[in-house]
């Protein structure tokens, strides 16, 4: 399916989406929520979320690098459907990476960590089941290192990437 | 007449020797967070020194420390008072001292903290590196270079999401590898990567890391001169 039908179908079924995840909103210490799609676009997130949409924009872009980074280090099946986390001393920030898309969740200290972690292992078996919601999770745009570089915020930061996935090909060549 | 420059490309003990063996009346002053840092000098021995609060060799020796900052030198302008009387080799060699025993301490720290996590059970990798790469201690089968680059990256990412958001300090970023759960660490100098079995709880390794991490930040403050003359101004 190309990417335009995707999004065009995946707008019609944002109510189906938004029941699927009704239930990670309700884990005791979860403030807040947001799905990306496959595209980075945010899909449905929770009514007050707090933050302006640049703020969001570009924190969910810093996870996605982490997340993607995180990959190329481990492999992307070694993480077993389980998240990054981030703990700070007021909160907590996850990222499921589901299929193409991921899932973004704020919480606060106290965090029922095993109970969310459940409910989203049943979030993964109902996009499995339901078409509806598979197109807001199918493969998107490559997040490979070339993304990765061209995202880098520094020339630091480009060196760890090419530390973990490899230096880049020079131009004309081919990618190993 | 003057000169200009920045302590990165000359620093502050080579402006003091120059200032000493030309034997100049002169007067540094170093441009910092903090206000201006002052040494004066008179027929080449060094006779004062003033950093906010701070007089004679309590500024000097935090002075010592600066290794950042715009400097001037301005010659033949007379100092205000005298507050140091000793002979400006002698001070240099002290504050050399000072500087040395305080990063010793640092390093001390990262090593207990090192032998400490090794202590604990289900302990199946550790590297504790510092923030400039250098390995402090490897145990078990983890590729430095690599896992460096992942904690640097992924801790400096947190950062930004702090700021951000207003969530505080890290304290850690945590994954799963099939069976083991892995542990980042910012210590603030040095990065902390463990590995334990998935169900292992973490909570004990994260109180013994914090109270390594409180301990390497006294350290830090010792080894901060900004910091100390803040302390000392009371800003």
């Amino acid at each position: 399916m190309s990417t335009f039908l995707t999004r065009l179908f995946a707008r019609d079924h944002r109510p189906a989406l938004a029941d699927a995840l009704a239930p990670i909103a309700a884990v005791p210490g979860v403030t807040d929520y947001i799905f990306l799609d496959a595209l980075g676009t945010p899909v449905t997130r929770t009514s007050n979320f707090g933050y302006d949409d640049e703020c969001l924009g570009r924190c969910t872009t810093t996870l996605r690098r982490s997340g993607a980074l995180l990959d190329h280090y481990l492999g992307p099946e070694a993480t077993q459907g389980e998240p990054l986390a981030f703990h700070f001393r007021n909160g907590w920030l996850l990222l499921w990476h589901l299929g193409g898309a991921a899932l973004v969740v704020f919480g606060r200290e106290g965090l029922e960590l095993p109970t969310l972690r459940m409910r989203v292992n049943i979030l993964r078996t109902q996009i499995a089941d339901d078409q509806r919601l598979q197109p807001y999770t199918a493969q998107g745009p490559d997040t490979g290192p070339d993304w990765l570089r061209r995202t880098a915020g520094s020339e630091q930061e480009r060196l760890w990437i090419d530390t973990i996935c490899g230096e880049a090909a020079p131009c004309g060549e081919a990618a190993p | 007449m003057g000169l200009v420059g920045n302590l990165k490309e000359l620093n502050i003990t080579n402006i003091i020797e120059l200032n000493c063996v030309e034997k100049n009346t002169a007067q540094v002053t170093i441009k910092t967070r903090r206000g201006d840092a002052m040494v004066f000098f008179h027929g080449g021995e060094i006779v004062h020194a003033r950093w906010g609060d701070l007089k004679g060799t309590d500024a000097l020796y935090r002075i010592l420390r600066l290794t950042d900052g715009e400097f001037r030198i301005s010659t033949d302008l007379a100092p205000p008072e005298q507050t140091i009387f000793e002979s400006w080799k002698g001070l240099v060699l002290e504050g050399m001292r000072v500087l040395d025993e305080t990063t010793r301490l640092k390093d001390t720290l990262a090593q207990r903290l090192a032998d400490e996590l090794t202590d604990l059970p289900g302990v199946s990798h550790l590297l504790v590196i510092s923030k400039n790469g250098t390995v402090v201690h490897q145990q078990g089968a983890v590729d430095p270079e690599r896992a460096y680059a992942l904690s640097a990256f992924l801790t400096a990412q947190g950062a930004a999401l702090s700021d951000a958001l207003h969530f505080g300090p890290l304290n850690y970023i945590a994954c799963v590898r099939g069976q083991e759960k892995q542990f980042i660490f910012d210590c603030d100098q040095f990065l902390v990567v463990l590995a334990v079995p998935r169900a292992a709880d973490i909570r004990p390794t994260s109180a013994l890391i914090e109270t390594i991490r409180t301990k390497l930040k006294s350290s830090d403050a010792a080894l901060d001169p900004e910091h100390l003359a803040e302390k000392a101004t009371g800003l």
